[in-house]
């Protein structure tokens, strides 16, 4: 607004501008908030009649709420509509508080694949090239209205703490609110935590987990010494050589002080205890993120006060195989063997842990936040759903999205319920969230109105029902200098949807599928995940379709880029 | 409330006592081979608590105890493997030619129904290991085969003393020199990366000793890697170093004495015969392969004898598996010394039990079956020298953790639900043309323009 005043309003004389500015300082916060986006015409809103969720296990039925210049203005019965106010007939809708996701990366777009910077020496890499860098935050790659964030927003999330992407250090998290504006506008809270992840570059030190493991506890020794320095030199210098600063030590520092947390992403059993077993050693504040299987280590949790953010990707739901086979008239129904049997036995009881984790976690009365790390979006009220139906109350899964990560996060005076003088944000649906046809109707973040439109769904809701032009069994090839490497690529469903599952000719037995997936005319991208040596690694396709052919490449974290082509099999159901 | 936080806090309090991983168990009229002792036969062992706590005739254990009717079968002390990599996740760290600060300990995989497959061959205890990738390589973890954790920590075996491996030879030359264009590229430089690193490790400890004396008022930095290095000359880790030349070996014996280092065992010493009795003198150990070898160029110069001269020349020798399919048979690999070399069966027996023990600085609590030690047992069917012979039940801590008559088809304790084959059925299910499988491995890594991270991965499960 000020560039407006002194490029286009030059005439105006320095008194005029006085009087202006102090006109200005005078303006609610939501008009200057409220003048990047013209259409709106008011910053009040006025829900007549809405069921308020106020907090988990609190609602007020057919109330009064008012929002009012990016705040919660009043909750109530009887209350008087401001003149300013935009009315929402909210007969039979609910309001809940805006959701809170406790650790991802939205806003933040996968960077460009380039080729590595050669490093002469593998063992002794450069920081940032071996993924240490935890001076850095969102700053350096946060991207404007990013379509990550309208995709977190339409499904009720009102702030994320974000991360930095990269590899075993990444950088600090910051709030970001999912309005699409610069990042300042955004930033709700800065420096919250210190990512630190098991992921590697893999070509040079640190490469695999155990390198890993040994690098955080040197950074952190470290910087314990050099802080320790510091504040010796501070106190009295005289004889001592002066210390220097080393950016990385120095930004792991409030770290060792327990005045940062970390928050580590823990997706497998292992990895959450291996980040426990660090903890332990160090004595450092940490939060797991991205838990998938942690219900075998919750005493270990619960002893060492640790709070973990559950991931919010869930395996797929296991179809029932009778059916399956019985429309399948071709194959010749197969006596299952005694270790298929028990393989089938023991896939449905790994999905029913997978699943019910959040509800062990309940029962065990360790609170726990969501975080949308690596899971689609739109898949995120489903599965919550699911995770209500195998156990988990409604109330702990509100609590999840809500209450605790604004406690977990320290924002809980201005988050995380609907009380008056809180911030605005505000996930209004159809229905009970957790009824099946519940649907998002606004997302209000900072107070600023989000209409929700629900994307048009084919009817089953079954991604096997509908059909892409690319929908099919594709054979690729990778090229990697004098090897490749050959696979099978399977895509189903609708373009809008499609699902994407990968298998090398190699190793067919480890399954692994595409998420991500973007869909532009003919150029598909998406990312894979794989474990290898303990440390997970991400692999980035852009693929381009022509006809019966597809050519493109993959880049694999920062080990560089390689070209993929491949040809059409066959189509679905043939 | 109040009760159940006393409660919550005495059993905090007492689980590290009780453990949940130790149990008690009597097996009746077994013939004992108890190798340091003697055979016994129609005899008992009593194990309370994971410790064995009486041998003899006609044993009483308390009401409720569980017992195992040994009558016909041949009991033996648990099998120990002084060379393995099941059970990690993480085995080279090759991207530096000293990578003496990670510790293969912090990749235990519980999991791994390897782990399953080795107790199926009588196996309680293993050495998991860093890789041959670099000169000087990580630490190493000897692991208890408490098969049905989850908890990494689980699997340790607390108390064992610190490892590390070391390599010669070929594979640091061809990663770091050939890979990388960085020494070691010769085998000359491979004994300049151990003198290089002891050398600067003793400065580094004068640095520190300096500052805790005061005599320097910067503290100076801290180092995984020439920390471990100097606990290295401290006595206080044991070297595993895969080698196979006999002049090397004798290099590496020269370095170690110049630099007051005692404590090493040599891995695969494939020309170990050609230097036993410098191995006897230096006090050296060696673990070997029964008869593998041809591998590769250093590894032709081989024979099957090489564990029977070893042992005759006075040096602890072990036979070791380095993979996860070996670690299955090796009371085979064991008797095979017999037929090549004439060992009896307790020097034999001593190859995979006592020998493997001393070689990990654990022989005082395992490898064989005495009072007091613990209750790491196997279980087998004929004797276990024999062709014939197949194990019945492991015994770790006096907990049975593999039952011939009790084991399931599927034995893995993590299972992907989105896994679409039973393991053993893969092959059938890739015959059918429809099957779109799913998943995309470590094929990408294997291949980075790199060779050495090609050469690596060829590497990961073999020697």
């Amino acid at each position: 607004m000020r560039i407006q005043f002194t490029s286009k309003h030059s005439f105006f004389s320095d008194k005029h501008i006085f009087i202006l500015l102090l006109w200005m300082l005078y303006l609610p916060l939501g008009f200057s908030q409220n003048s990047d986006t013209p259409k709106e015409v008011t910053n009040t809103y006025y829900f007549k009649n809405i069921n308020v969720v106020v907090k988990p296990g609190q609602v007020l039925e057919s109330h009064q709420l008012i929002l009012k210049n990016g705040l919660i203005d009043a909750v109530g019965k009887n209350l008087t509509v401001p003149a300013e106010a935009m009315v929402i007939v909210a007969d039979s809708l609910f309001a809940y508080p805006g959701f809170i996701d406790a650790f991802s990366h939205t806003g933040i777009p996968k960077t460009e694949n380039k080729d590595q910077q050669k490093v002469n020496d593998p063992g002794n890499p450069p920081d940032d090239i071996a993924g240490i860098t935890p001076q850095k935050s969102v700053a350096e790659t946060y991207k404007t209205a990013d379509k990550s964030i309208g995709d977190m927003r339409s499904v009720g999330f009102t702030m994320s703490n974000v991360s930095p992407r990269g590899l075993m250090l990444p950088g600090k998290t910051s709030l970001l609110l999912h309005l699409d504006e610069d990042l300042d506008k955004v930033s709700f809270k800065k420096d919250v935590a210190m990512t630190a992840q098991f992921t590697t570059n893999r070509s040079v030190y640190p490469s695999t987990v155990i390198g890993v493991m040994s690098k955080f506890r040197d950074l952190y020794k470290n910087s314990e010494i050099l802080g320790a320095s510091h504040e010796k030199y501070m106190m009295n210098p005289s004889g001592l050589q002066r210390p220097v600063y080393k950016k990385e030590e120095w930004a792991l520092f409030p770290v060792t002080q327990k005045k940062l947390p970390v928050f580590f992403v823990a997706s497998s059993s292992n990895q959450v205890f291996r980040a426990l077993e660090l903890k332990k050693e160090l004595g450092f504040s940490m939060v797991l993120v991205d838990v998938k299987q942690a219900w075998a280590a919750l005493p270990e949790l619960k002893k060492h006060g640790v709070l973990t953010a559950l991931s919010l990707e869930l395996p797929e739901e296991i179809k029932d195989k009778g059916k399956e086979e019985s429309k399948d008239s071709t194959s010749v129904k197969k006596q299952l063997s005694a270790e298929e049997m028990d393989f089938e036995k023991k896939k449905v009881q790994s999905y029913k842990q997978h699943v019910g984790q959040a509800a062990e976690f309940e029962k065990a009365g360790l609170p726990f936040s969501f975080s949308a790390l690596n899971v689609k979006p739109q898949d995120i009220p489903k599965n919550i759903r699911r995770m209500v139906k195998e156990g988990l109350s409604e109330k702990a899964a509100l609590e999840a999205l809500t209450t605790n990560p604004a406690t977990l996060l320290g924002v809980s005076s201005s988050m995380g319920t609907i009380e008056k003088g809180k911030v605005a944000n505000i996930v209004v649906t159809e229905k009970n969230f957790f009824d099946d046809k519940s649907k998002i109707k606004y997302v209000f973040v900072d107070g600023k109105m989000f209409e929700i439109i629900a994307p048009k769904s084919d009817k089953k809701g079954n991604e096997e029902a509908g059909k892409g032009p690319l929908s099919g069994i594709w054979s690729f090839t990778v090229e990697m200098g004098a090897q490749s490497q050959k696979g099978t690529m399977t895509i189903s469903g609708k373009p809008e949807k499609y699902t994407i599952s990968l298998t090398s000719d190699d190793k067919p037995d480890e399954s692994e599928s595409a998420y991500d997936i973007k869909v532009q005319d003919k150029i598909v991208t998406f990312s894979l995940s794989t474990d290898a040596d303990g440390s997970s690694i991400t692999l980035d396709f852009e693929l381009n379709f022509e006809g019966n052919t597809f050519s493109g490449e993959v880049s694999a974290n920062e080990m560089g880029t390689f070209p993929v082509k491949g040809e059409k099999k066959s189509n679905p159901n043939q | 409330m109040n009760t159940r936080i006393i409660y919550t806090t005495l059993l905090c309090f007492l689980l590290p006592f009780i453990g949940f991983n130790q149990g008690s168990i009597l097996i009746k009229n077994g013939t004992i081979l108890t190798v340091t002792k003697g055979t016994l036969q129609n005899a008992d062992i009593f194990m309370e608590n994971g410790k064995i706590t009486d041998i003899g005739k006609n044993l009483k254990a308390p009401v409720g105890t569980k017992t195992v009717d040994a009558t016909g079968m041949f009991v033996m002390p648990g099998i120990i493997d002084a060379h393995s990599h099941i059970a990690i996740d993480a085995v080279n760290e090759a991207t530096s030619p000293n990578t003496a600060d990670v510790n293969v300990g912090d990749a235990l995989n519980p999991l791994d129904v390897a782990i399953y497959r080795a107790l199926a061959g009588g196996v309680t205890i293993s050495h998991a290991m860093h890789g041959s990738a670099n000169a000087i390589g990580g630490q190493c973890e000897t692991i208890k085969h408490r098969y049905g954790v989850v908890n990494p920590e689980e699997l340790r075996m607390v108390g064992a003393p610190r490892t590390i491996k070391f390599a010669l030879g070929e594979n640091p030359v061809r990663v770091h020199g050939e890979g990388n264009k960085i020494s070691p590229a010769t085998r000359m430089g491979v004994e300049q990366v151990f003198r290089q690193a002891f050398s600067e490790a003793k400065l580094y400890m004068k640095a520190w000793d300096e500052y805790k004396k005061g005599l320097i008022l910067n503290s100076p930095m801290y180092n995984r890697r020439l920390e471990t290095i100097a606990d290295i000359l401290k006595g206080n880790i044991i070297i595993h170093c895969h080698s196979y030349r006999a002049d090397e070996i004798l290099m590496l014996m020269n370095v170690l004495k110049d630099f007051g280092i005692e404590k090493i065992c040599f891995q695969h010493v494939n020309e170990g015969f050609k230097v036993a009795p410098e191995l006897a003198a230096f006090g050296a150990s060696a673990s070997v392969f029964s008869d593998w070898w041809a591998y590769k160029f250093e590894v032709y110069y081989s024979t099957a004898y090489n564990a029977a001269i070893l042992t005759r020349n006075g040096v602890v020798t072990s036979i070791n598996s380095d993979s996860d399919e070996l670690i299955r048979h090796l009371y085979l690999e064991a008797a095979k010394t017999q037929r090549y070399g004439d060992l009896n069966d307790d020097e034999a027996l001593a190859l995979i039990t006592i020998n493997p023990a001393k070689q990990l600085g654990i022989d005082h609590r395992v490898g064989s079956i005495e009072i007091g030690k613990e209750g790491d047992i196997a279980i087998f069917d004929k004797h276990p020298l024999s062709v014939y012979t197949i194990p019945q039940m492991t015994i770790v801590d006096g907990i049975i953790r593999f039952d011939i008559n009790n084991d399931a088809p599927d034995m893995r304790l993590d299972v992907n639900p989105e896994d679409k084959f039973a393991s053993d059925y893969l092959e059938e299910a890739l015959l059918k043309e429809d099957n779109c499988l799913q998943g995309v491995s470590e094929w990408l890594l294997q291949s980075d323009h790199a060779s050495y991270l090609r050469f690596i991965y060829s590497q990961r499960h073999s020697h």
